[in-house]
């Protein structure tokens, strides 16, 4: 208790749930500055249009061809944006050094992790939420029917690119050739989640009849268990990274 | 301006211990970076409610010495000891520090309101809000509130740095240069807030240079050149003339 008479702990919150309301005002920090400044989103949001766009002048406008390159077409975007949104994730953090004073509160740093983790993850999510609808359009292809279970795909492999990319950033971002160094160092890293995310698109896409339709909870605990182990590697990897 | 009322600025509670250890020794504490040697077996100790200053030229390793001190980098031979324990040393320590460094370490993407209130729910501090605009109030920033960071001007951002600083009352102070970019105003708020905290009974690590240094303040003074400790000594009745030539002997002795 202060000499004022004001305590420095929430008297409502109980052990367990002050970790939740540290993580939730780190969350509502990072939307709140990217309300404020919009950077990530847009950027994600111009280069999927785009990338969608030039994908569907460059190839053959045949539906067949257009089909089987949509599934690797959606999710090169997707990731290449969440590639430019990640490398503006520290930036914040970074200006004036406001990491310090973060490293010094009373949050864990698998905490801080996950929080900056979850927040480059609701970016992305909010992106792919609404540019999947004109992906899916311009590529003439059915969103709806599969919407429930292209969600999970997607949120699986934005979950695991999230948790991996956050880590690279954060290496990244004190070193001289940022905007190199990122995507040298994280692409190669999800290429498998990658490889399940366009996979399991192209399955969806097929239909209950396809010819891999059966290999679809595989290829998604596949997913779910990349996540797990690289996000628990991640959280191990930042507490080491973090300290001087 | 009026001195701002220390006992709302800190919250300077014993922390658990021996009643008799230091706050916080360093024990013949190494920081490298690759080849570069900041700091070469350096050993001090900082009691309870006192203040240390610690002097020295650029590059003498003030920061990476503060930093340490935080619990912020680690040292790469010796040991930080907390209350006489170096268990979990900087861990204990940090929650207990109010950290003012070079850089403000401020969001500048957010309006001052919004730094404080969110600085004090990291801290687990009910009602943020009224806690932000109380220290807002101390620092003579009230009227900025709603102003983004980086539009205040560097001395504003740094009367806000010394607010961010004190949103969780703590017991002890590290404060790197604080006076940077502060107006003759900004430097007596600085100044008449540091002497409130102290009559209040937080511990203070202050490093400055020369020209920013405040003898009265301290209880002893360091002098820090090139990652070696010069000289430790009392500042009791030392004026800043007589801090200069202790200086100037330490920094020039081999």
């Amino acid at each position: 208790m202060a000499p004022d008479g004001s305590s420095t702990a929430d008297p409502t919150a109980t052990p367990a749930t002050r970790p939740a309301l540290r993580l939730g005002a780190l969350l509502r920090k990072d939307l709140l500055l990217e309300w404020r400044r919009k950077e990530q989103l847009a950027a994600m949001g111009a280069f999927t249009l785009l990338a969608a766009t030039l994908f569907v002048f460059a190839v053959d406008p045949s539906p067949t061809e257009l089909s089987r390159l949509a599934p690797g077409a959606l999710w090169i975007s997707f990731l290449f944006a969440g590639t430019l949104g990640l490398a503006k994730t520290f930036g914040p953090e970074e200006r004036s050094g406001a990491l310090t004073a973060l490293l010094l509160a009373p949050v864990d740093r698998t905490g801080l992790f996950l929080a900056k983790a979850a927040s480059a993850a609701i970016f992305m999510g909010i992106m792919e939420a609404l540019m999947a609808p004109v992906f899916f359009a311009l590529f003439d292809l059915p969103l709806l029917p599969i919407l429930p279970r292209f969600a999970l795909v997607a949120g699986l492999a934005t979950a695991g690119f999230c948790l991996i990319g956050t880590l690279v950033a954060f290496a990244a971002a004190r070193a001289a050739a940022r905007e190199l160094l990122l995507p040298l160092l994280l692409l190669p890293l999800v290429l498998p989640l990658l490889i399940a995310a366009a996979r399991t698109t192209r399955i969806l896409l097929e239909g209950p009849e396809g010819p891999a339709a059966e290999s679809l909870p595989l290829w998604l605990a596949l997913m779910a268990a990349f996540d797990v182990i690289f996000g628990v590697l991640c959280c191990w990897g930042f507490e080491r990274a973090v300290e001087e | 301006m009026a001195p701002p009322p220390a006992s709302s600025l800190t919250r300077p509670t014993s922390p658990p211990g021996p009643p008799d250890a230091p706050l916080l020794a360093l024990d013949g504490v190494t920081k490298a970076f690759g080849r570069r040697v900041a700091l070469r077996e350096v050993s001090l100790t900082l009691p309870r409610r006192t203040c240390l200053l610690v002097l020295g030229p650029n590059g003498a390793g003030k920061t990476t010495l503060l930093r340490v001190a935080a619990g912020l980098a680690r040292p790469t031979t010796g040991s930080l000891l907390v209350e006489g324990s170096p268990r979990e040393a900087a861990a204990r320590l940090r929650p207990q520090v109010g950290y003012l460094a070079h850089q403000t370490l401020l969001y500048e993407g957010l309006t001052a309101r919004q730094n404080l209130a969110f600085f004090a729910r990291l801290y687990g501090i009910p009602a943020a809000e009224a806690r932000a605009a109380q220290l807002l109030a101390r620092v003579g920033l009230e009227r900025h509130a709603d102003r983004g960071v980086g539009s205040l001007s560097r001395g504003m951002q740094q009367r806000l740095a010394l607010a961010r600083a004190l949103v969780h009352g703590p017991a002890f102070l590290i404060l790197d240069e604080p006076a940077t970019g502060l107006d003759a105003d900004g430097r007596r708020l600085l100044r008449e807030t540091l002497v409130g905290l102290k009559a209040a009974g937080a511990t203070i690590l202050l490093a400055a240079h020369l020209t920013d240094a405040e003898p009265g303040l301290a209880d002893r003074v360091a002098v820090l050149v090139e990652g070696e400790l010069r000289h430790v000594g009392p500042a009791a009745g030392l004026a800043a003339s007589d801090l200069a030539g202790l200086y100037d002997r330490a920094a020039g002795a081999a």
